[in-house]
């Protein structure tokens, strides 16, 4: 049953994720982004992780996909009425050789080594007791790095300086 | 799991969910009748004794107007629009706690639709998917007044869900767990002996971002912007016909009785009777079905009350401007959010968590 | 907090101290507006550069692997800080002095740079894959937006989209790779990494080999190493010249560091005679061998038919790169000497010519060869100096740049094999004299377009005479550089 799951999980994340790739429509193509993260996040349940899963909802989907969507509703991008069949038969046969070299490679059928952790019942207590002890030092960066992306963001996209002696901005 | 237990899953989930739908058709009325009985007029009083019916007259009107297809939209996201927004509303439900547990065919099963023990991380994750819905119809409408209704509506509650929760990380601290149903069960008995063991007496400023949140993220005055009648036309929904400005609206509501349920059951005590405890109550009554009666009863009582508020403030204050909104939330609740994460941080530190 | 946090914070204080730094320019500019657009930022930011390097020198003198194993402090880590705090502060000097740069945006830069500083000081000091990751994408990101800093300029726009998505693709591949390591291995630890593959004994599964190489086509894009290097001349061209000067060296270096750290302590076990070598059943010689040759080979065979003097100078930094992974095709103490020694070169020597390009760039308004017409005889002092930079990076005797490849070359034929990559090396640095003389030739023997007196500004005079002493006593008196070079090699944990 839970491979069966696995396998239904899989699939459509698999589907939603080339929705992304194949739809013509910007607005389409974040919206099967949105069913594919729905597709990670049932993965994530599967194996235990409940909090990665709501996680992966809740910032993925909640927060990120919404940007995206702003910015292509906000950009008006047209629909791609080209028919490019080259660049889409490009498209299929690199992922199919690239699908092929991971089998070749046996990065797929591999076994995964067997020392992999227990999802401890009390997930909550346990990640942010990682995060405040052996991660504090990234935790910490990235908090900071994160202050530093909003001036950033704001040194691109100020509004221009109106040159007629006024205020400087 | 034997298939009794799947059956009576199966009906209590039915109850829950079409008890909280039946919040639509209730408020349709309260609402119009609490907003004449402030404005200091009848309000609607034809259709059935003091206008009790008026929902069934709502929704008859609703099936029979013409529906105007319009031909400019993008029919696919535009049919999928108010799918969208009532899709969230409904699957919160699913982790309100509604009552302890009653006995049937000497098994026990609780009154929640299921007790994820990511609760309100769940509530909070899929609140805020309620966006989509608005975004993808107003965008599809292809209309500029429902597409800028549309980016007022996503801006704002993308703008008020970080009060919210950081309301929620506060409330999670202090109770030690995102489980609604562990929140719920540590708010027995008293506090000091004279107060109810509540969690608003715990968070008082929690409440507060909690409730100026709740307010922004249902779209509700004094944060009706995005659907102001003046302004936008409709906002958001102006391209839609009758049926699914139906659907949203039930969104909405559905979406205020899930923030109401939500405050309930974090600072209000959830399903326990202010002072009494569980055990007393049991002692009195004898028979746990009829306190898992009277736990739901609470509920319900403790729901209405704040949906009642919802309807008050709605007609008492007027609303805010958009950038005054967005002052708010950036510059005044999410300080405030944060100054009370420290503080309970703090407290609970040094005092253990509740 | 415990007594180990503390002590391992202590071991960070290059980076606390510029974190420091960085939340006092917060806090200034919201006080006091009239700092966003005068120099204060500047000083700051080479303050803030200065008491790095001072802190760098008395941090943690034994090298340890502290916070659980993620970072390393070690003479490595104090070497790339050292460089990185020099880079930064010569960045933001010559970015003050440059006209791209707007006034109003300096506070912002100032900011950016100093966050890139603590993205390569991380980059340089990672000992898991988790905080590389970080290290290199918080350089990365912010050199994104840097490289569209003139947000009105078409071409600052298509350089920073350009690097955007080449970075975006090129992190893909990387942490693709991260992930099938930490399958293979078990653990994103450097030293738990390194035994797992010893255990191993060769008998890797073919995913070893497509982790090897997403890994390194994520890292080859931080040093713009062939195939990964198509970024680089349209960024460098795109991007404001005080930026491009940076990127020139400073992600270049970080991501060097991060490279050789990942080499040398993951793939690569350290011999008795303080030598390296890779762990049995890698053997990579051939495969870094043909990739610095062909690195090599296409900068310079680029940089022939330019004529803009950023993109001459950004293929001339890919041949440069080439030239450095020479370096690590014998894994010995010899050629890892020369590649640290050749990157203090660089340092100096690029800074110094991306520097005289930005002056020219304020002055003439364009960057093209003929925009250097006369400039030698107009301005003495930039011609000298572009001159010595330009020997230096030629390889020209009694110059830094000279030094540098004879060292990396003399550890090649001192190892016995790969003579043809010496021969190869030989040949291209005689190509990129064609090229770089064309500059030369443009400042001291081409007539001016109108005959003008100009002045250089002492402001850039002095930065620019304080970047060209190095060069030419490098060239001259290189031991002591040197011995710190073999001390950083013999210091790394």
């Amino acid at each position: 049953m839970r491979e069966g799951l696995f396998i239904a999980f899989s699939l459509f994340t698999i589907a939603a994720a080339s929705g992304v790739v194949l739809s013509k429509n910007p607005v389409y193509s974040a919206f099967s982004l949105i069913l594919s993260f729905f597709g990670l996040s049932g993965l994530y349940l599967l194996w235990g992780s409940t909090f990665m899963a709501m996680i992966q909802i809740l910032i993925y989907t909640g927060a990120i996909v919404v940007l995206f969507v702003f910015v292509v509703m906000l950009l008006n991008l047209q629909v791609i009425r080209e028919n490019s069949p080259n660049l889409l038969f490009v498209g299929v046969v690199s992922a199919t050789v690239w699908f092929f070299s991971l089998i070749i490679l046996r990065v797929l059928t591999r076994a995964i080594p067997t020392n992999v952790t227990e999802i401890p019942t009390n997930q909550l207590r346990t990640i942010s007791k990682l995060l405040f002890t052996r991660y504090l030092w990234p935790f910490e960066v990235l908090s900071l790095f994160l202050l530093v992306m909003i001036v950033a963001i704001f040194a691109i996209t100020r509004a221009q300086e109106i040159s007629h002696g006024g205020e400087k901005v | 799991m034997e298939w009794t237990d799947l059956i009576v899953i199966a009906v209590k989930t039915a109850i829950i969910y079409l008890g909280m739908v039946q919040v639509v058709p209730i408020m349709l009325i309260v609402e119009r009748r609490g907003a004449a009985f402030i404005q200091d007029r009848p309000g609607p009083n034809r259709v059935g004794p003091f206008g009790l019916f008026q929902p069934i007259a709502d929704v008859i009107k609703m099936m029979m107007k013409e529906v105007i297809s319009p031909r400019q939209v993008n029919k696919a996201l535009y049919l999928l629009g108010p799918f969208l927004v009532l899709l969230p509303a409904s699957l919160i439900v699913a982790a309100l706690p509604f009552g302890d547990f009653f006995t049937l065919f000497d098994k026990s099963y609780m009154i929640q639709i299921a007790n994820l023990d990511v609760g309100i991380l769940y509530v909070l994750a899929i609140g805020s998917l309620g966006i989509y819905g608005i975004l993808f119809g107003g965008w599809a409408s292809n209309n500029k007044f429902s597409l800028i209704g549309a980016m007022r509506a996503t801006s704002q509650i993308i703008s008020y869900e970080i009060p919210l929760g950081l309301a929620a990380c506060g409330a999670v601290l202090s109770y030690g767990s995102f489980s609604l149903r562990e929140m719920v069960m540590a708010q027995e008995g008293t506090l000091l002996g004279a107060l109810p063991h509540w969690g608003i007496f715990y968070q008082p400023l929690g409440f507060l971002l909690f409730f100026i949140a709740a307010f922004a993220e249902t779209n509700r005055l004094p944060f009706d912007l995005p659907e102001t009648e003046a302004e936008l036309v409709a906002g958001f929904h102006t391209e839609y016909g009758p049926m699914d400005f139906g659907t949203f609206f039930m969104a909405e509501y559905m979406n205020m009785a899930t923030m109401s349920a939500l405050m309930v059951s974090i600072y209000f005590g959830g399903w326990h009777l202010p002072w009494i405890s569980d055990a007393t109550l049991l002692e009195g009554l004898g028979s746990r079905n009829l306190l898992a009666l009277l736990q739901v009863l609470t509920v319900i009582v403790k729901i209405s009350f704040f949906m009642l508020v919802f309807v008050w403030v709605r007609w008492t204050i007027p609303r805010f401007r958009f950038d005054q909104l967005m002052r708010l939330a950036w510059k005044n609740l999410i300080p405030l959010g944060l100054i009370n994460l420290v503080i309970t941080a703090l407290i609970f530190y040094f005092k253990g968590a509740i | 907090m415990t007594a180990e946090t503390l002590h391992n914070i202590k071991l960070l204080a290059p980076e606390v101290c510029l974190t420091f730094f960085l939340c006092f320019l917060f806090v200034v500019d919201g006080l006091f507006p009239k700092t966003r657009t005068n120099k204060f930022s500047m000083i700051t930011t080479v303050v803030a550069c200065i008491a790095g390097i001072l802190l760098t020198c008395k941090v943690g003198k034994t090298p340890e692997a502290y916070f659980g194993g993620l970072v390393v402090n070690d003479g490595f880590t104090k070497f790339f800080r050292y460089f990185f705090f020099f880079t930064a502060a010569v960045s933001s000097y010559v970015a003050f002095g440059s006209k791209e740069i707007e006034t109003r945006s300096r506070m912002e830069f100032s900011l950016l740079l100093l966050c890139t500083t603590i993205g390569m000081s991380i980059m340089a000091a990672a000992s898991n894959l988790l905080v590389l990751y970080m290290g290199i994408e918080m350089v990365s990101i912010i050199s994104f937006v840097m490289a569209g800093f003139k947000r009105d300029n078409l071409k600052s726009n298509e350089a920073s989209f350009k690097y955007l998505v080449f970075g975006g693709v090129a992190s893909g591949f990387m942490i693709y790779g991260f992930s099938l390591m930490y399958g293979l291995t078990g653990s994103l630890n450097y030293p738990q990494m390194a035994a797992y593959l010893t255990a191993a004994q060769g008998n890797f599964g073919l995913v070893f080999w497509l982790a090897l190489v997403l890994i390194y086509g994520g890292l080859a894009y931080k040093i713009s190493a062939f195939p990964m290097h198509f970024w680089a001349p349209d960024v460098y061209e795109g991007a404001p010249t005080p930026i491009a000067t940076f990127f020139s060296v400073g992600p270049k270096a970080a991501g060097f560091a991060a490279l050789l750290r990942m080499l040398l302590t993951v793939f690569a076990v350290k011999t008795a005679e303080g030598n390296w070598q890779m762990i049995n059943g890698i053997s990579l010689t051939h495969v870094i061998a043909v990739i610095s040759a062909l690195t090599m080979v296409v900068g310079n065979l680029s940089a022939i038919g330019q004529t803009n003097v950023k993109r001459i100078l950004a293929y001339s930094s890919i041949a440069h790169v080439g030239y450095m992974l020479m370096g690590l095709v014998t894994l010995d103490r010899s050629g890892l000497t020369a590649i640290l020694f050749y990157l203090i070169a660089y340092c100096a020597m690029n800074l110094g010519a991306f520097w005289v390009v930005g002056v020219v760039a304020n002055l003439r308004g364009r960057e093209d060869l003929d925009a250097f017409r006369g400039l030698g005889w107009s301005m003495p002092v930039l011609g000298i100096c572009m001159g010595i930079f330009i020997f230096s990076l030629t390889g020209i005797p009694m110059f830094s740049g000279f030094i540098g490849k004879f060292l990396i070359f003399g550890s090649i034929i001192k190892s016995g094999g790969y003579l043809w990559l010496v021969l190869l090396g030989v040949m291209n640095s005689v190509v990129s004299l064609y090229y770089y003389i064309k500059i030369l030739k443009s400042m001291w023997l081409d007539r001016p377009e109108s005959p003008e007196s100009l002045k250089l500004s002492t402001y850039h005079a002095v930065g620019l005479v304080g970047l060209a002493i190095p060069t030419v006593v490098l060239g001259l008196y290189f031991t002591p550089i040197l011995e710190f070079a073999e001390r950083t090699l013999s210091n790394l944990l």
